[in-house]
């Protein structure tokens, strides 16, 4: 379970998140939605302690945010940055497996989660001892989120992980991911602005607009039973034909 | 590597010696040169030579300090840089304000380096003049003064009042080489020299003879501390026995002929400055390595701090380097320690700003990451910013390297040897081939750095950072 408790938070004296509250199960993908500067990925931010509620609670896997430690709190996340994050001067291989050398793993411990994990990502040997600039945006992602995954946290956090590809690339690993989604069962938080993007991954969606949660639901939901006229024009803005077919 | 060049350093230094300074012009290292011999005479003195130091109030300030123990001066000098009483004349009159501030002079050399007025031979013989006084007679006279000469109190300002006199031409102000090439030419009749300028015998100029007395003497003397010559009256009575050995003449043909090393040889030599320079330069690189780079840090995570960090070090860079080495002479006297603490701070402002600059070009979303991860502060500082920010601090300790090569070629105006050491020396004695010999190594070893450097950024920045 993931859930905010009438979360407020402010920076430089402007409100950028306003009394937000949410329950979202877990083994579940939830989107959040909403166009840029609406707090979305505050709350992402917040979620994973990086930013401290000024107002409210943040619980994940029954444990209040503040009262375990930091680290402990953030081993059970896994992000993903937008273009996924990858340190540029570390090789694919050890981008992965910097955070478990860093918490002292032994060699064969690393080496027997590696083996597990890499058929979930799919990623070709020869991109292993690669660097990120030699990467192309789609095999950054991946090696971004095995390397999120390494520390097999309960909770996945996507921020914008697709926006930055283009669309072959960027189809072929949303099927990935949903695919890898489905076999881990793991709770998983996706920020996009992209309406399609949470139709397809979202089993519940929350539409955010300037800092306030106007509805969580599912696509049908939303699409259907606009709880706001906000809900209702940015779901007549993205609509397309690649919406119906995806669903 | 740092404690070798810390015992180098301080081998430097040691007490029980005998150092003998100079000025730095030919005359000067020639006394000094003869002082060397003299003391290498007595018994368990091991005499040193640190020559060349740039100007009286400098070559004092060593003196007084214990840096050297005694050097060539002039009593016209002494009396009126060193004692302020141009009022004072007569030896020993000089001899006991002297001992007021722990000094003390030997007896006179045997000659006189004072100002003079050179006649050129076609004046000589169309004007027939061999006094001072006789110039009141030569109104069409042509003359060709420096500006030094031109405007000191003792002399052309003494010479006008003492003779009541004013020349229907003014005299016209030029450098002292352009004045002996006037003079050669026959653009100009008469110059202002030191009465031992080598020139003076090579151009076949006369010497007005001052039988006025107008002109301040410049005897020659050696100015000791007295600390010393209580120390070691052996020295002195050495030195002492120099009285009297030299002329004008003499000391003329001496100018000219230059001051040569005859124990060393230009590879030795070569290769003892090379070694100095390198000292040097690697105490400055090893100090803006270990203080340059985390200070760059702890202005990079302490904002205020590194305002103040880099105003400060930016501050430094902008005083002179000669002035800085000067500044820092009352508290560390001369030498190499001085000379290696103004590198030091020289060479600091690149480093830590380069490390400053390579900190801040990183991505945030990559501290974001670390955080996420965890990375305890050790961590983060060797496996995310250290490396990630190498390329910008690499590049600015190259150029700190760089520029301290060039820079502690000035060092050897404050007795700290190196590469500046033969530039100076061959500028005192208007020797091009000894300038030579400090100028292109030292140009060459910054080239040899430059790609030195370009050569282990390829091991030193990681790989992910140079596609």
């Amino acid at each position: 379970m993931v859930e905010f408790r009438h979360v407020s938070k402010s920076q430089t004296g402007r409100l950028i998140l306003k009394n937000i509250s949410f329950r979202w199960p877990n083994g579940q993908t939830h989107v959040l939605l909403g166009q840029s500067g609406s707090g979305k990925t505050t709350v992402l931010k917040t979620l994973m302690g990086l930013l401290p509620p000024d107002e409210g609670e943040v619980w994940t896997c029954a444990r209040k945010l503040g009262t375990v430690p930091r680290e402990q709190w953030l081993e059970s996340i896994g992000y993903i940055p937008q273009q996924g994050g990858l340190f540029p001067h570390l090789t694919a291989r050890q981008n992965v497996t910097l955070v478990a050398e860093a918490r002292g793993w032994s060699a064969q411990r690393i080496e027997e989660r590696w083996n597990e994990l890499l058929p979930l990502v799919q990623l070709k040997e020869g991109l292993l001892s690669q660097y990120p600039k030699q990467m192309s945006g789609g095999e950054a992602q991946r090696v971004a989120i095995f390397r999120a995954l390494f520390l097999n946290p309960q909770l996945l956090v996507l921020d914008e992980p697709l926006s930055a590809l283009d669309p072959i690339v960027r189809s072929n690993l949303q099927t990935d991911l949903k695919n890898l989604f489905n076999r881990l069962k793991k709770t998983v938080i996706i920020v996009t602005h992209d309406l399609a993007e949470a139709a397809y991954f979202g089993h519940t969606i929350s539409i955010l607009k300037n800092g306030e949660l106007l509805q969580t639901g599912t696509f049908e939901d939303l699409r259907d039973r606009p709880a706001h006229p906000y809900v209702e024009e940015f779901i007549r803005s993205q609509r397309s034909i690649e919406i119906e077919d995806l669903k | 590597m740092i404690w070798i060049l810390l015992f180098s350093l301080f081998s430097w230094s040691e007490t029980n010696k005998v150092v003998v300074g100079s000025k730095a012009f030919t005359e000067s290292y020639i006394l000094a040169h003869y002082a060397v011999e003299e003391i290498a005479t007595v018994p368990d003195a091991r005499v040193q030579s640190r020559l060349g130091i740039g100007g009286t109030g400098l070559v004092v300030e060593a003196l007084q300090s214990g840096e050297i123990d005694l050097y060539p001066e002039y009593t016209g000098t002494i009396a009126q840089v060193i004692l302020k009483k141009p009022e004072l004349v007569k030896f020993d009159d000089i001899q006991s304000e002297l001992k007021k501030i722990g000094l003390q002079m030997s007896r006179p050399l045997g000659f006189n380096n004072t100002y003079a007025i050179a006649l050129s031979p076609s004046a000589v013989q169309k004007y027939k003049m061999t006094k001072l006084s006789q110039l009141r007679n030569a109104d069409s006279l042509r003359l060709g003064f420096s500006q030094e000469y031109y405007s000191r109190a003792d002399g052309y300002p003494l010479l006008v009042e003492k003779l009541h006199w004013k020349p229907t031409v003014p005299p016209t102000v030029m450098s002292h080489e352009l004045a002996y090439n006037a003079i050669s030419t026959e653009k100009i009749d008469a110059m202002d020299v030191y009465s031992t300028d080598a020139n003076i015998d090579s151009l076949n100029l006369t010497l007005l003879q001052d039988d006025l007395n107008i002109t301040p003497a410049y005897e020659a003397v050696f100015l000791a501390r007295t600390a010393f010559v209580e120390r070691c009256p052996a020295c002195w009575e050495r030195i002492e026995s120099l009285s009297g050995k030299f002329s004008e003449s003499q000391m003329r043909q001496l100018n000219s002929n230059g001051v040569t090393n005859k124990k060393e040889t230009i590879d030795q030599r070569l290769l003892r400055r090379v070694k100095e320079h390198l000292v040097l330069v690697s105490i400055a690189f090893c100090f803006s390595l270990l203080v340059g780079v985390p200070l760059g840090f702890l202005g990079f995570h302490y904002r205020r701090i590194g305002h103040v960090i880099l105003g400060l070090s930016g501050l430094i860079q902008t005083v002179p380097s000669l002035a800085l080495f000067c500044l820092l002479i009352p508290f560390l006297g001369i030498g190499p320690i001085p000379a290696v603490v103004a590198l030091c701070l020289y060479a600091l402002l690149p480093v830590v700003a380069g490390t400053v600059l390579g900190l801040r070009g990183i991505d945030p979303l990559l501290f974001e990451v670390a955080e996420t991860l965890c990375l305890s502060p050790r961590q983060k500082l060797i496996r995310v910013e250290l490396p990630l920010a190498s390329l910008s601090i690499w590049s600015g300790l190259k150029t700190s390297t760089i520029i301290t090569i060039g820079t502690a070629t000035l060092a050897a105006l404050i007795g700290a040897g190196g590469l500046g050491a033969p530039i100076v020396e061959g500028l005192a004695l208007n020797d091009m081939n000894l300038v030579l010999l400090g100028a292109i190594p030292s140009a060459g070893l910054a080239l040899i750095t430059h790609f030195l450097f370009d050569w282990l950024e390829l091991w030193i920045v990681p790989k992910g950072l140079q596609l």
